[in-house]
């Protein structure tokens, strides 16, 4: 997957500053090879999202180029389009049919998200009523389970606990082997830098640094402790 | 596939039936309501044209007949059309998660409007047999239910891209439905109107469309199949574009749905 120059403006629709243009992405070229895990890190606010967005082809750039090789991605944020007044089994089922399997397929894959999730018989609840690392469960195990050729994951392991975390990242490594690709956005530095080997760091929607994964999260780390003691 | 793919058909008819049953679930009376809402809406148009305005109806054989059927015709197109106001701006958490074609939530809009019609039509359908009987003409039902379904899909399109666009529209849209409700003849006959106004009111599909309804049911007469196959091919038409115009404006609609 390629991205050649990418910018993405959005415009402001709220109370405050209605019409007023924002950039969230400026002239961002990035690739994505075959079975690589790609760390993005950056600030509240940098981009990060809206570079996943952009990559799973749900935002298209006011300019730039990308290619996504044709692969199936599946984006993952907390938001996860689920319906909150239906129970996360009907959510599985609704999820599988919008990415072309038939209800009936979509039904037999409840088992197996039931116990990737470990949410048992709360899968039978609404999700309304599930907290947020539910939700992340629910999300991560939905996603994986349709086994897309490109992860791209959006904070979904800064929630839940820890026996979740450390078993969707050990489903994650297992699964995401040979040539499929994760990109992995977190300000979980230490899973990112025990899953990624490359990492990109986001400024302000533009690209301020690229490359191994050690040595940009020690770069980061090093920058973001510096702004919390001027501030 | 016709306007989306196969499998997005399958989920917009799957999502319309879990429309159709959370909102049941949260009624006392649940699925009655989908009988009793055009029931009660026909109870009070008949009040209102035959005590208030003793005048009218007067004119009109089996009035109490053809105000319901009227108004049920009606309801079909209003409630799905007024439900596509938001529908595009409501599906916000799953278009910025997924890419999909935002022709599918009108779509949705209108397939959960018309499984509750198929309730409304049964009991319409059961009221008029025991009323004036069944007659062969009623064959022509089907084509009759088509022609309205692809003008309803098509307006409902319309309805929510330019809501979508242009979110001050929403607040037209129900003067525009109560506008187009009075020029469709559910109260009067376009017959008895001059042959100057006849030509305009039938410019209004939905007028021409209840007329239709009516001339099977009540007169059991064949319907103008002629009108019904041109505005099945001109909505069809209609719709390829609007398909067009959906995916030519893809990221200005995704854009106002997720800013």
């Amino acid at each position: 997957m390629r991205l050649a120059g990418v910018s993405v403006v959005y415009t402001e629709t709220g109370l405050d500053s209605p019409g007023a243009r924002v950039a969230a992405l400026r002239d961002v070229s990035v690739r994505v090879a075959r079975g690589e895990k790609l760390g993005v890190v950056g600030a509240n606010g940098a981009g990060k999202s809206t570079l996943l967005r952009v990559m799973a082809g749900v935002v298209k750039p006011d300019a730039g180029q990308v290619d996504d090789g044709g692969l199936s991605c599946a984006f993952l944020s907390l938001q996860a389009g689920f319906d909150n007044e239906l129970s996360g089994e009907r959510n599985i089922v609704m999820h599988g049919m919008l990415t072309g399997l038939t209800r009936k397929e979509a039904q037999a894959r409840i088992p197996a998200v039931a116990e990737m999730s470990g949410l048992g018989d709360a899968l039978a609840r609404r999700v309304s009523t599930y907290s947020t690392g539910m939700r992340g469960r629910l999300c991560f195990s939905t996603a994986i389970d349709l086994d897309p050729e490109v992860l791209l994951l959006d904070e979904i392991f800064s929630v839940g606990d820890i026996e979740f975390r450390e078993k969707s990242e050990r489903i994650m490594l297992e699964r995401f082997q040979g040539d499929k690709a994760v990109v992995f956005v977190s300000h979980n530095l230490k899973m990112m830098e025990r899953v990624c080997g490359r990492v990109i760091w986001l400024d302000n929607g533009r690209v301020r640094a690229a490359g191994a994964a050690r040595d940009l999260i020690a770069q980061y780390r090093k920058a973001s402790s510096q702004t919390a003691d001027g501030a | 596939m016709i306007l989306i793919q196969t499998h997005l058909w399958r989920y917009a008819l799957y999502r319309a039936y879990l429309n159709l049953v959370g909102e049941a679930a949260k009624l006392h009376l649940g699925w009655l309501w989908w009988f009793l809402e055009p029931i009660a809406m026909t109870a009070v148009f008949f009040a209102v044209f035959t005590y208030l305005r003793p005048m009218r109806g007067g004119g009109i054989e089996n009035f109490t007949a053809f105000l319901i059927i009227g108004v049920t015709t009606w309801l079909w197109f209003a409630n799905a059309v007024g439900n596509c106001t938001d529908v595009l701006v409501g599906a916000r958490a799953i278009v910025s998660q997924m890419r999909l074609p935002k022709l599918l939530f009108p779509t949705i809009a209108v397939v959960s409007a018309s499984l509750k019609q198929v309730f409304v039509f049964v009991v319409l359908l059961l009221f008029i047999g025991a009323m004036f009987g069944v007659s062969w003409t009623w064959l022509f039902l089907p084509l009759l239910a088509v022609t309205q379904l692809v003008i309803i899909l098509a307006t409902a399109a319309v309805v929510a891209f330019v809501c979508c666009c242009v979110r001050d529209v929403r607040f037209l849209v129900r003067s525009g439905l109560t506008l187009m409700m009075f020029c469709s003849g559910l109260f009067f006959s376009i017959d008895d109107l001059g042959a100057e106004w006849r030509f305009w009111f039938r410019l209004n599909p939905m007028a021409v469309i209840i007329e239709q309804y009516r001339a099977v049911l009540l007169h059991h007469s064949s319907p103008d199949v002629a009108w019904c196959l041109g505005a099945v091919a001109v909505g069809a038409l209609f719709l390829f574009g609007l398909k067009w115009l959906y995916q030519r404006f893809d990221r200005t609609l995704t854009r106002r749905i997720i800013a």
